[in-house]
């Protein structure tokens, strides 16, 4: 349940609205903040450092009853004194908060500031393009995958079998979330058939001709 | 060459501009209200052609190119339509403050409102006049290197005759831009970072002359 201030509902509606983003990656006294914007913003008692990244967040709404879906930070012109702090192999497994931030359409006025994801950090590969951006992205998995789960096993076909190689009750898992199923029966044959675009004697004739070549 | 922000040339530019860059997300569909929002703060873009000109303006152009170092070092660049206000293209010679003094372009003090999109400047001639695209910039040092933030003007305004001004201005002052920042008429420039991808000199001819283009990003910092 989104429960946005009453001042950033109203700058939503009337679109002088702002969005960005800030994250706090690691534990103290090792912290890493930063958010999406020019300078240093301090909200909740803490600062956070700009890396004026646009699109700081990248995260997706997910679904009830989806798989659960974690957010990708992208982490791009950061400041050297920034990718000094970040050693890409101790992320990993770090915590992370991820903060939605609402400012008004100047960006002077911080409307609202929620915790998005809480989470920890799955893997941060770095990629960079000669003469273009050099990126590190850091995916964070939230606490519905794999952080809260009992154990390795997983809803698969291929899980099932590492305990019985025969037990093939999971086989068809991965294909029924895309099975049609027809209400009322099958669905047409043809469309040729199902629009009249074949007169009965042209079907009657094909027929004939499959039946003749299967004969063969 | 010094280590610190170079300045763009302004010998053989045929043609170049400062847009602002926002991020805006719209919904998808157009048959309903427009309906999005901007995601971030906004940037300076600046994109210049250069032209074919003489074997001192190419010359001119390598070496400020080279100098960059790719993208390592910023340099300062204004809109060289408008170096002055438009109702003063030769700058402020003889102009004199308000309140007494010569002026050269700098306030000496500013404000800015709530919003942080009015600015407010002192110290300016009695009935100064600022139009549409004349820009005010901020400038200040940090840690020996300049940093500016440019505004350009989107309503005319005059001074009072005490030499205040208060004028509309996009993209909003940024919260980074410390008080002790002055605010500036002259040559308003911004920090910009050459895109590697999109600048180069091209080609050089027989008359050892070359076109070519420079597309830079804002780099603001505080």
């Amino acid at each position: 349940m989104k429960t946005f201030s009453a001042e950033a509902l109203a700058a939503i509606a009337s679109g002088d609205v702002m969005t960005s983003g800030a994250v706090q990656l690691g534990r103290e006294p090792n912290q890493i903040r930063l958010w999406g914007g020019h300078g240093v913003l301090a909200f909740s008692g803490v600062a956070y450092l700009g890396i004026g990244k646009r699109g700081l967040v990248n995260a997706s709404g997910g679904s009830l009853g989806g798989s659960e879906q974690g957010a990708e930070l992208t982490l791009s012109n950061v400041d050297p004194d920034v990718v000094g702090q970040v050693n890409l192999k101790a992320l990993r497994g770090q915590p992370a908060v991820l903060w939605r931030l609402i400012f008004n359409g100047t960006g002077a006025h911080l409307l609202h500031a929620e915790i998005f994801l809480r989470g920890r950090i799955d893997r941060a590969p770095k990629e960079e393009t000669p003469g273009g951006e050099a990126i590190i992205r850091v995916g964070i998995e939230g606490p519905a995958r794999g952080l809260g789960r009992r154990s390795e096993r997983m809803r698969t076909d291929a899980d099932q079998r590492m305990i019985d190689p025969t037990a093939n009750g999971f086989a068809a898992v991965a294909y029924a979330g895309e099975k049609a199923i027809n209400w009322g029966g099958k669905p047409p044959q043809r469309s040729g058939t199902a629009f009249g675009g074949i007169s009965p004697g042209q079907s009657a004739g094909f027929n004939s001709n499959t039946l003749a070549a299967r004969n063969l | 060459m010094a280590l610190t922000a170079s300045i763009m040339p302004d010998v053989a530019v045929v043609s170049a501009v400062l847009n602002i860059q926002r991020l805006d997300y719209m919904t998808a569909a157009t048959d309903g209200r427009a309906f999005g929002v901007t995601s971030g703060a906004p940037l300076w873009i600046l994109k210049a052609t250069i032209r074919d000109g003489d074997a001192d303006e190419t010359d001119t152009w390598f070496a400020f190119l080279d100098s960059l170092r790719g993208l390592q070092r910023p340099f300062l660049a204004h809109d060289l339509t408008r170096p002055y206000p438009r109702a003063y293209p030769d700058g402020f010679a003889g102009m004199m403050r308000a309140g007494g003094g010569a002026f050269e372009g700098a306030a000496t003090t500013w404000s800015v409102n709530a919003d942080r999109d009015q600015l407010t400047l002192s110290g300016q001639p009695a009935a100064l006049q600022l139009n549409n695209r004349d820009a005010v910039m901020l400038r200040w040092v940090t840690g020996g290197e300049p940093r500016r933030s440019l505004h350009r003007v989107v309503a005319p305004a005059v001074a009072s005759a005490s030499g205040v001004i208060t004028v509309a201005v996009e993209p909003p002052v940024p919260t980074l831009v410390p008080g002790s920042a002055v605010a500036d008429l002259a040559k308003p420039q911004a920090v910009f970072r050459q895109v590697i991808a999109e600048s180069g000199m091209g080609e050089l001819d027989a008359l050892h002359s070359a076109g070519g283009t420079l597309s830079a990003v804002q780099d603001l910092r505080a």
